[in-house]
């Protein structure tokens, strides 16, 4: 076959795929809220939100996968489970998986997570589980090797009768779907922390607009995930430093609020620190600021919008991050109420 | 007068070099009224101490956590060292003991990292393991290891999150045992379990009372800081807390003061900002503290409020302070802190006078008593007091020696301290000595100390003769004074060189190699294997035949004259730093080496000859010998115009021609006079270089 003749075909391939109708939305639709903690216990204001928004569906964080002291592949932080979920409430177990176990031949481990996984909804008396969930910030470089990991899980999730979800996060919309039954698009944490003075990072419409464009002919079922956190942003000067976790602001002692969502640092402290992978500390100088964020519900309804506009269904289902005591309260339940709407 | 000061100068200068050559000496905290390496340790670490004494030598801390991976179910077959060792004594009170531990070990859930989940059913044997391992535990009547079985049931309380359960056994039964690691331990543990329910002021108390200060640092993270400090001396004028409180805001203004509170640096060393209204607020809150009385530990305030004043240049107040704490009530520690630092803060005003001498040389030697330095226990539990000797020493004594224009004295400390930490910095002063200040300072190391100091820091230093005589002729040779070398190096004996790291260079590399046509590379690795016996040392020799040559060129003309010429370029460059014969001139040898201040300028000096051979020269190929002799130099000594560049879309390595640089233009002059002239030479023809620059020109 000639060079040119080639260039046709391919052509005629891409025009064919560019023009296919965008696949349906995920099965079974409900509104969904996600549970990132190393403890299930539910608070009764988390019951309550669950019973107020007709939850049907909880992305249970299960485990990470990291790589230990020897560079093996592992399980971490697992979640214990000290409580029961709501009656009703299907529980999709979630697994997030460090870009960097990718390269360590992750597909080596796809049996042991599966059996994982099912020993855990088995030990915990998690019943009528149909579904796993896995999230990665999987890239360019990391593509092929989790591919071919997501469709061994895949395989063997058919062969039980199972499904396999998996995050998208905005950049991978520009990249091939990934092999699963459908996706989730995660609409939060979509701009850069170093600049959040300028444009909101954990959601900011013009940190969206240029991957809408993938959206009509994304090649993979989506639902849509939206925030309902807050950061505490550290800066020492102009200089990003941390994120602090739900830091008690209003302490007196130690802060002193000179605006809107802005704290000033009035006497030296450390706190654990989040974004270390090992444990440490954030050392909080006397001087330094802390700016709260969150995204306006009036945005988050806006890009929910936007997205339902390029694609119809997006938003058939749409799951809160996350289940939090702390973050339920950041917005109305009229404002979840919203988000929530196909 | 002018010496002193040059001498000074070069000294400063080779101390600042020091520090920017990569390693920089810690900031070490000087204020310590508690062993900071308790932010280390943990209890585990102290009960491995009781597997090692019964183990033996053979003990090793992974034999431990291999210990609770053994399956209860193989443990009579396990190879594990630590059930071998049980097994070996016949100790059957241990090993009832031991299997009980493995089975609480395996059970407890810390292997939940492993891809095996388990089962409902495991689970809850598990929860009944536990049970059965803390009522056997409980169960125990024996006295032997009372302290073991105890720490096992409050383990089995922890894992079953029973908090109350083990407050209850500490205060009706552990706290009764034996003082132990285990008690502390247990200890440690109740303190934890008054934590998880809410009694978390007194659980502090506890660990700090026992040193714990992982879990302190953890407790009082929200309170390192003035407030904090405060709060804490409100609720309990003699807290625990306040000891790790006082000391982490002290070395914290320390750090804040040494390092301008650079926040990515102060993060590095987990240290927290304190400003000047902090700094000034202690000062007063210490004040208060003392005046209050409430505290028993007026030493610690007295200490920190002086330690705080020092760094804060209130030298009047600090001086008055410390030496004050040394007489108040707390504990030994506490005062001999306050001695330690005086003993730094009297440096910034102090005269340089007997008075003050005879105070820092007793301070030093109550320092080597404190610091426990000896020969066999230089790296002590505590090395506190070695921090202190290097602040005290190399960032403050020696330099305020040096300010006073008694360089000999400054490193006659150096030399004294270099005995204690080994970081080299008197021998590296020493190696940048010219010969004139070498042989001034071995003057002064017999006969010329004057102060108490000085006769202290003498004493300590050794340096026998032939050392000297060693070091003084290869300095000479250094300086090119070949002469005045011969009579230094004639008293040293070849035994003595063949001792030392150049030796096997010397043995394996002959400076009468021309180096422009044939390198002398050996590796370390692989001709090292076989000791080179030496049959002379080349320094002398050099040295000799430098001066037959000079000689023999005096006496000659013509070309004759210029083939010795073309020998001395090449004993000169083979001398030099960028020579094969480095060894002549110099103890060590690295790529980063340069021209020193006090070197002969061995390789211009070959340059030149090179220059003078081309202009005289009648013979077109002595001509052209010295032209690729001299192109050689140019290469060697900036960077060669023929070097390897990986090319990316290929993924190779491929040959690439810098044309803007020096050894281009050599060599476009040396290929020049080659083509021009229509030459043939054997090393032109087999030098790399020039077939790769001819093939890419």
């Amino acid at each position: 076959m000639n060079r040119s003749l080639t260039y046709i075909l391919l052509l005629i391939i891409v025009t064919i795929m560019g023009c296919k109708p965008a696949v349906d939305g995920v099965e079974d639709p409900k509104p969904a809220v996600y549970y990132w903690r190393t403890t299930l216990t539910l608070d009764s204001v988390e019951r309550q939100f669950l019973h107020d928004h007709n939850v049907g569906k909880m992305y249970v964080r299960y485990f990470d996968i990291t790589l230990n002291d020897k560079g093996q592949l592992r399980p971490n932080a697992t979640i214990a489970f000290e409580d029961s979920i709501p009656t009703g409430i299907e529980v999709i177990p979630t697994i997030f998986i460090v870009n960097n176990c990718i390269e360590h031949r992750i597909d080596t481990i796809a049996p042991l997570l599966v059996q994982r996984v099912l020993q855990m909804n088995e030990t915990h008396d998690i019943a009528s589980v149909k579904e796993i969930q896995i999230d990665c910030d999987w890239t360019a470089a990391t593509q092929d090797a989790y591919f071919n990991f997501l469709q061994l899980i895949k395989q063997m999730l058919e062969e039980k009768g199972m499904k396999l979800s998996v995050t998208i996060r905005l950049h991978q919309l520009a990249m091939p779907a990934p092999p699963a039954h459908y996706g989730v698009l995660m609409m939060y944490n979509t701009g850069d922390l170093k600049n959040s003075k300028q444009r909101n990072p954990i959601l900011d419409k013009r940190d969206v607009e240029p991957f809408l464009k993938y959206l009509a002919n994304y090649q993979l079922p989506l639902c849509a995930a939206y925030p309902n956190f807050n950061w505490q942003l550290l800066y020492t000067g102009d200089k990003f430093r941390d994120i602090l976790y739900s830091e008690d602001l209003n302490d007196t002692s130690l802060y002193s609020k000179v605006d809107k969502d802005k704290y000033l640092v009035i006497s030296s402290i450390d706190l654990p620190n989040y974004l270390s992978s090992n444990s440490s500390y954030t050392y909080l100088n006397a001087g330094d600021t802390v700016f709260v964020i969150k995204p306006e519900a009036a945005s988050i309804v806006q890009v929910h919008d936007a997205l339902s506009s390029e694609r119809p269904g997006i938003n058939d289902q749409v799951i809160i991050y996350s289940l939090n005591n702390s973050s339920i309260n950041n917005y109305t339940s009229s404002d979840y109420e919203k988000i929530y709407r196909p | 007068m002018k010496k002193f000061i040059a001498l000074s100068l070069l000294a400063f200068a080779t101390l600042q070099a020091l520090a920017c050559g990569g390693w920089v000496r810690p900031n070490y905290y000087m204020f310590s009224v508690f062993n900071r390496d308790l932010m280390e340790n943990s209890y585990q670490q102290e009960a491995n101490k009781f597997w090692e004494s019964y183990v033996g030598d053979s003990f090793y801390g992974y034999m431990v956590e291999d210990f609770g991976n053994v399956d209860p179910k193989e443990f009579d077959k396990s190879e594990n060292a630590l059930i071998k060792a049980a097994k070996k004594k016949g100790d059957t009170e241990m090993i009832t003991y031991m299997r009980l531990l493995n089975k609480y070990l395996y059970n407890n859930g810390a292997r939940d990292t492993e891809w095996n989940y388990p089962t409902k059913a495991q689970l809850a044997n598990r929860k009944t393991v536990i049970s059965q391992v803390k009522s056997q535990a409980m169960a125990y009547r024996g006295s032997k290891l009372k302290n073991q079985y105890a720490l096992l049931v409050m383990r089995c309380n922890m894992t079953q999150k029973n908090h109350q359960a083990n407050i209850n056994y500490w205060n009706n039964t552990a706290s009764k045992l034996k003082d132990s690691p285990y008690k502390n331990w247990m200890k440690d543990i109740y303190a934890g379990a008054l934590y998880n329910s809410g009694q978390k002021d007194k659980a502090c108390e506890i660990y700090a009372e026992l040193g714990d200060m992982t879990s302190i640092k953890y407790c009082m993270r929200k309170k390192r800081n003035l407030q904090g400090i405060k709060e804490e001396y409100a609720t309990n004028p003699n807290s625990p807390t306040l000891i790790f409180l006082v000391q982490d805001f002290v070395n914290n203004t320390q750090e804040t003061l040494d390092n301008n509170s650079d926040p990515e640096l102060m993060k590095y060393v987990e240290a927290t900002g304190i400003y000047q209204n902090d700094i000034d607020g202690f000062i007063d809150f210490a004040g208060k503290v003392l005046k209050e009385g409430k505290t028993k530990s007026p030493a610690m305030w007295e200490a920190a409020r002086g330690f705080v004043n020092y760094m804060n240049n209130n030298q009047d107040d600090a001086i008055k302070q410390l030496t004050n704490a040394q007489n108040l009530a707390g504990t030994q520690r506490m005062r001999d802190n306050a001695r330690a630092c005086l003993m730094l803060a009297s440096i910034k005003s102090a005269r340089p006078d007997d008075k003050y001498f005879d105070y820092i040389t007793g301070e030093y030697k109550w320092l080597d008593q404190v610091a426990g330095v000896t020969e066999t226990d230089k790296y002590g539990n505590d090395p506190h007091y070695h921090d202190v000797y290097e602040r005290v020493t190399y960032d403050n004594l020696v330099p305020q020696l040096f300010k006073w224009g008694m360089p000999n004295a400054a490193t006659a400390v150096l030399g004294m301290a270099d005995e204690h930490c080994n970081q080299g910095e008197y021998a590296n002063v020493i190696e940048h000595f010219s010969s004139n200040e070498y042989e001034e300072f071995y003057s002064y190391l017999k006969n010329g100390e004057k102060f108490s100091l000085e006769k202290m820091a003498v004493s300590k230093i050794n340096l026998p003769e032939v050392a000297f005589n060693d070091e003084m002729g290869t300095k000479l040779l250094r300086e090119g004074e070949f002469q005045a070398a011969i009579p230094y190096l004639e008293k040293v004996p070849l035994s003595y060189v063949q001792e030392q790291g150049i030796a096997d260079y010397m043995a394996r590399k002959d400076y009468n190699k021309e180096i422009w046509l044939k390198r002398q590379f050996i590796s370390p690795w692989k001709e090292f294997e076989t000791e080179a016996k030496l049959t002379e040392n080349a320094k002398l020799t050099y040295c000799r035949d430098m001066l037959t040559l000079d000689k023999e060129i005096a006496n000659a003309t013509g070309e004759a004259r210029n083939q010795l010429l073309f020998k001395k370029a090449n004993l000169l460059y083979q001398a030099s730093y960028k020579g094969d014969c480095w060894y002549l001139t110099h103890y060590a040898q690295s790529a980063n080496d340069e021209q020193q201040k006090n070197e002969y300028d061995f390789v211009e000096s070959a340059r030149t000859l090179l220059r003078e051979i081309e202009k005289n020269t009648t013979d077109i190929n002595t001509q052209l010998k010295s032209i690729f002799a001299q192109t050689f130099i140019v290469g060697e000594n900036s960077e060669y115009c023929v070097q390897k560049k990986f090319d990316y879309s290929t993924s190779t390595f491929e040959n690439t021609l810098f044309f803007d640089t020096p050894h281009y233009r050599a060599m476009t002059l040396l290929d020049k006079f080659y083509q021009d002239n229509n030459l043939q030479a054997d090393y032109m023809s087999k030098c790399d270089i020039y077939k790769r620059f001819v093939a890419l020109k």
